[in-house]
């Protein structure tokens, strides 16, 4: 009992950090996941949910990516280009006020590309998935320039799992992977993002990397492990999953999420409830909470929910063979709901098989 | 399942899709509930400083507040709290609490939110009065980008004969919200005399005292704005004649014991900013009985910069 309560103890501990990611080595969500409020236990589907639930997991294949995108890209994609064009436009730059406004508070640009096959063996079915990840991430005050938070990493990660029917209503499934991570900016140092000043040239290019060498910064392995249960009774779907990171480079050392959901299918509307990262005591019940919602036209299937407190949504075009998908969503960066939400937008395109 | 039940829940499902692109939260209220009335300090000191980042300057004005309240004792419940700008005498009494304040980590750090906040709520923030005086500077021939900054003196001031509707109208929509910019003022002149890094906060400091004494002159009915003046009005419509028209109109300090005192107060910290800022005026010795006694805006004028 002592021992459990040890365990818990420095579960809760190595938990204690000051953002609250939604993405790192070795999980991300798809744009569906994130467009039905992010939930996942009971909603994942095809290779993808082998880094969430595997228990999800059925024979097929599938090769896609994510484009995640600020809300501010609008705003401040057209005047980048112009900059790459023109680098001497940098110093309009700095008396731009729309693009300075674009550009304050907390936003992220991310990119996903996995892939991965699996099959039926025998009673159960097993399968692999390869990624890489990729984000970038800032924190700018107009009147705090000297402290700026800066931060990039990128991942490539290989996993292997499958299900298996236990019973004719349970299901459990496992997946176990390997992979490498790195901080791009810091380029050195082990404070995940960097606070940098960057009226001070040299205190801007200490935690830049080397550009011709950014591969060189992704050395740090690490080792993921999924397993989940689902159980279903009708069209009620109840399920648990769990995640652990050995060595999550944005946290400096291990992360695990516990989940649990709900989820209820209508046929033509799917509703699902659940509780996500459950051990982690800094998060209020309200940040906990996710609900998504998903109907299906065929070859258009539509989202919804609830991340946080906040709206999602998203539009799936699913024709043979390949799927073109846009959501929104937000990423919560604090404990509490609707603090530190970061609306994004994802573009999504797979191809299933 | 009908076509009629398809439709509506297809309309449903797409409104969703809609409504999720609005910056809106469900639950964002009950957890700055919860905060003001259990979160700690640090809590709710970290909550305000993510609230700032994330954009919700509702729930960060709360919440710094809240830090500053409990630290001071000023005895705000958790509704003044969050509605904080609405009750002009409690941002009036907080901002009377900040300038006399303590100096400790805490009130420091919520004050620095707090004034955050406050001007990117009211659009008073770096970022909107750039946004106003840019295009200000640039049609009065100056150039702001510094490799090619400059100006040509002639031209300047034909030019801003042109444009001092412009620039009135610029100045009294920024210098409307007396209380918000009493409390700015009060913030920066906090964060100015007790942070090491005191440059930018004395600067912005020095700009809401000086709207702060503006908004204190021009003022007539003691509404908190001044766009509703018609000496505002009357010099966006007929700039050309800013000096006949401040001749003849009243000066908000003209029989206005508590205004003097107020404006008497936003001078001696001017005086304090521009040192700080090694900037060299000459300041007259103000008295309220001489500002009391002034009744049109250019004797004001005279008395402070001279005939």
């Amino acid at each position: 009992m002592r021992r459990t309560l040890s365990f818990l103890l420095t579960l809760l501990v190595l938990l204690a950090f000051s953002y609250q990611w939604e993405a790192w080595p070795g999980f991300f969500k798809p744009m569906k996941n994130s467009a039905m409020g992010g939930t996942y236990v009971t909603t994942a589907e095809g290779i993808e949910s082998l880094l969430l639930n595997p228990a999800l997991f059925e024979a097929g294949g599938a090769v896609g990516s994510n484009l995640n995108l600020s809300e501010n890209v609008a705003t401040i994609a057209p005047k980048l280009f112009e900059l790459l064009k023109d680098p001497n436009k940098i110093t309009q730059l700095a008396t731009d006020t729309e693009f300075l406004s674009a550009v304050r508070g907390v936003h992220s640009y991310g990119l996903d590309l996995y892939g991965g096959y699996g099959t039926n063996l025998v009673w159960a079915s097993v399968g692999g998935l390869g990624a890489f990840q990729t984000e970038l991430f800032w924190k700018l005050s107009l009147t705090n320039l000297n402290q700026v938070e800066l931060g990039a990493w990128a991942s490539y990660f290989g996993m292997l799992g499958g299900s298996v029917k236990l019973t004719k209503d349970l299901k459990i499934g496992l997946s176990v992977g390997f992979g490498m991570a790195g901080t791009l900016i810091p380029a050195t140092g082990t404070s995940y993002p960097a606070t940098v000043d960057v009226t001070n040239q040299s205190s801007l290019t200490a935690v830049l990397p080397d550009v011709s060498q950014l591969f060189r910064y992704i050395d740090t392995p690490f080792f993921v492990f999924n397993v989940g249960a689902l159980y279903r009774w009708n069209d009620l779907s109840l399920g648990v999953a769990f995640h652990y990171n050995s060595k999550d480079i944005l946290r400096n050392g291990p992360t695990q999420v516990l989940s649990a959901g709900v989820s209820y299918d209508l046929k033509i509307l799917k509703l699902a409830f659940e509780m996500e990262d459950i051990l982690n005591a800094q998060k209020s019940f309200y940040r906990k909470m996710n609900l998504g919602l998903e109907s299906n036209f065929g070859f258009l299937k539509l989202y919804a929910g609830l991340h946080a407190g906040w709206l999602t949504g998203g539009l799936k075009l699913d024709v043979p063979f390949f799927n073109v998908a846009f959501s929104t969503y937000v990423v919560e960066f604090s404990p509490n709901a609707g603090l530190m939400g970061e609306r994004k937008y994802t573009l999504s395109f797979s191809t299933r098989f | 399942m009908k076509g009629r039940s398809w439709l509506i829940l297809c309309l449903t499902t797409i409104t969703l899709v809609l409504l999720s692109s609005c910056a809106f939260n469900l639950f964002a209220n009950l957890e700055l509930r919860n905060l003001l009335t259990s979160g700690t300090l640090e809590q709710r000191l970290e909550a305000a400083s993510n609230a700032l980042s994330g954009r919700n300057y509702d729930a960060a004005i709360a919440l710094a507040a809240s830090v500053i309240n409990k630290k001071l004792n000023l005895g705000l419940t958790v509704e003044v709290l969050e509605k904080l700008l609405d009750s002009t005498s409690t941002v009036y009494d907080l901002a009377q609490a900040i300038q006399s304040a303590t100096v400790t980590e805490d009130v420091l750090d919520a004050v620095k939110i707090l004034v955050e906040a406050v001007a990117l709520k009211t659009e008073k923030d770096i970022a909107n009065l750039a946004h106003g005086v840019i295009p200000i500077l640039q049609e009065l021939g100056i150039d702001l980008t510094p490799s090619r900054s400059k100006s040509n003196s002639s031209d300047f001031w034909a030019q801003f004969e042109t444009y001092a509707g412009t620039i009135v109208k610029f100045l009294a929509e920024t210098f409307d919200g007396r209380y918000t910019l009493k409390l700015l003022t009060s913030g920066y002149y906090f964060i100015a005399t007790n942070a090491t890094d005191n440059t930018l906060p004395a600067v912005l400091c020095s700009l809401y005292d000086i709207g702060y004494m503006f908004n204190l002159l021009l003022d007539l009915n003691d509404d908190g704005n001044v766009t509703d003046e018609k000496f505002v009005k009357d010099v966006i419509t007929n700039p050309a004649s800013i000096v006949e028209l401040s001749e003849e109109a009243t000066s908000g300090l003209y029989n206005d014991a508590k205004d003097c005192e107020e404006f008497i107060w936003a001078y001696e910290i001017l005086k304090e900013m521009f040192d700080i800022l090694s900037i060299s005026a000459t300041f007259t010795t103000l008295d309220t009985t001489t500002l009391y006694e002034k009744e049109h805006i250019l004797d004001i004028f005279n008395t402070l910069f001279g005939e």
